[in-house]
């Protein structure tokens, strides 16, 4: 029996291609003509999303934090980023590789990861993606010093993830 | 009528989560496995990526095509660095994976970003804790905010850096790419 043939859908995309292609779709974001015209980051939409919650349940506490006045909260973003998961969504499908499932040995980790990332956004002012795909390649220092730190931070977080998957 | 600002973001948006989906991109993986398990293949990606960014940002900056991303610098960045990187590994992928392993059904990451959300709502009182400390009032190399973009510190167009970047970049795939192939 031959193996069966992958549909273009289930085929993975090896790193050289999809470096170029991610890098191509990188460069047109910027281009103003284009209709976005600025780089990738995901934080002034997630600062969009917590604001609208926040501000819908208790308008006083948005008014009197100077932070949501000082850093953009990006309604436009936070559409990128729901058809972000959108497009992961449809590849998924169309690889048949969605799955809904939950790892429950690794809940604390995904609460405790999560919450570092969120206070991570707010001191950086962007994410890791604004860091190193759009900071880094600006020649922005800020985005230079956090990417330091996000290095040396994967490393400690990095050996805390390899015991615990040495330990199950 | 929807602005051309939406329009773009969604197009954007859908082809990007459509390609890291298939692509397999994450910058967590990137960083952890080079550190820990000398596994390169999403480092050479990120690289790749660098190459082709870096020169095109630095050229459309040098003819103003476009605003640059206004990231302050100072010891927040470092620390929000450290603890954004702790935050990612134990978690198991960088914002762009959480989101994309959102879309293939996985619910740890649905509670990856929800923690996400709660820690910027929580983080955003050091705002009010130590104001002074924080952008928008800190200076550095007499830049507000601590904005600094190293062509600008060295007085030079973004491209005459840029190539040299770009270079760099170039070198360290090349560098991985030979080291593996011996």
């Amino acid at each position: 029996m031959g193996e069966e043939k992958k549909s273009i859908f289930e085929t993975e995309l090896d790193y050289k291609k999809g470096g170029v292609i991610l890098g191509i779709m990188l460069v047109l974001l910027v281009i103003p003509a284009l209709g976005y015209g600025r780089a990738w980051a995901f934080a002034g939409g997630l600062r969009w999303i917590d604001k609208t919650i926040i501000g819908a349940i208790s308008p006083d506490t948005i008014a009197g934090n100077p932070f949501w006045r000082i850093l953009k909260a990006n309604p436009e973003v936070a559409l990128m980023l729901a058809f972000f998961v959108l497009g992961s969504f449809v590849a998924a499908v169309l690889s048949k590789e969605f799955v809904i499932g939950m790892d429950k040995q690794f809940l604390l980790e995904s609460i405790v990861g999560g919450f570092l990332m969120g206070v991570g956004i707010v001191l950086i002012t962007t994410c890791n993606v604004g860091c190193f795909l759009n900071g880094l390649p600006q020649l922005n220092l800020g985005a230079m010093i956090a990417g330091v730190g996000l290095i040396i931070g994967t490393y400690i977080g990095g050996k805390y993830y390899e015991k615990k998957v040495m330990s199950l | 009528m929807v602005e051309p600002v939406y329009i773009s973001a969604a197009v954007f948006g859908f082809i990007l989560g459509f390609l890291v989906q298939r692509s397999r991109f994450c910058m967590t993986s990137a960083i952890r496995d080079f550190l820990l398990f000398k596994v390169t293949r999403n480092l050479k990606m990120a690289l790749i990526i660098l190459v082709i960014t870096t020169f095109f940002y630095t050229l459309f900056l040098t003819f103003n095509v476009f605003k640059p991303t206004p990231i302050p610098a100072g010891w927040f960045s470092f620390v929000g660095g450290i603890l954004f990187g702790i935050g990612m590994a134990i978690a198991g992928g960088c914002v762009i994976s959480t989101f994309s392993r959102i879309g293939q059904g996985n619910i740890n990451y649905v509670i990856v970003a929800i923690f996400m959300l709660i820690g910027i709502y929580v983080g955003s009182y050091l705002f009010k804790l130590i104001p002074n400390a924080l952008p928008p009032k800190t200076q550095l190399f007499g830049y507000k905010a601590g904005l600094v973009w190293l062509h600008k510190l060295f007085n030079v167009p973004p491209i005459v850096l840029g190539i040299i970047f770009t270079v760099i970049f170039a070198l360290a795939y090349i560098y991985l790419e030979r080291k593996e192939s011996l």
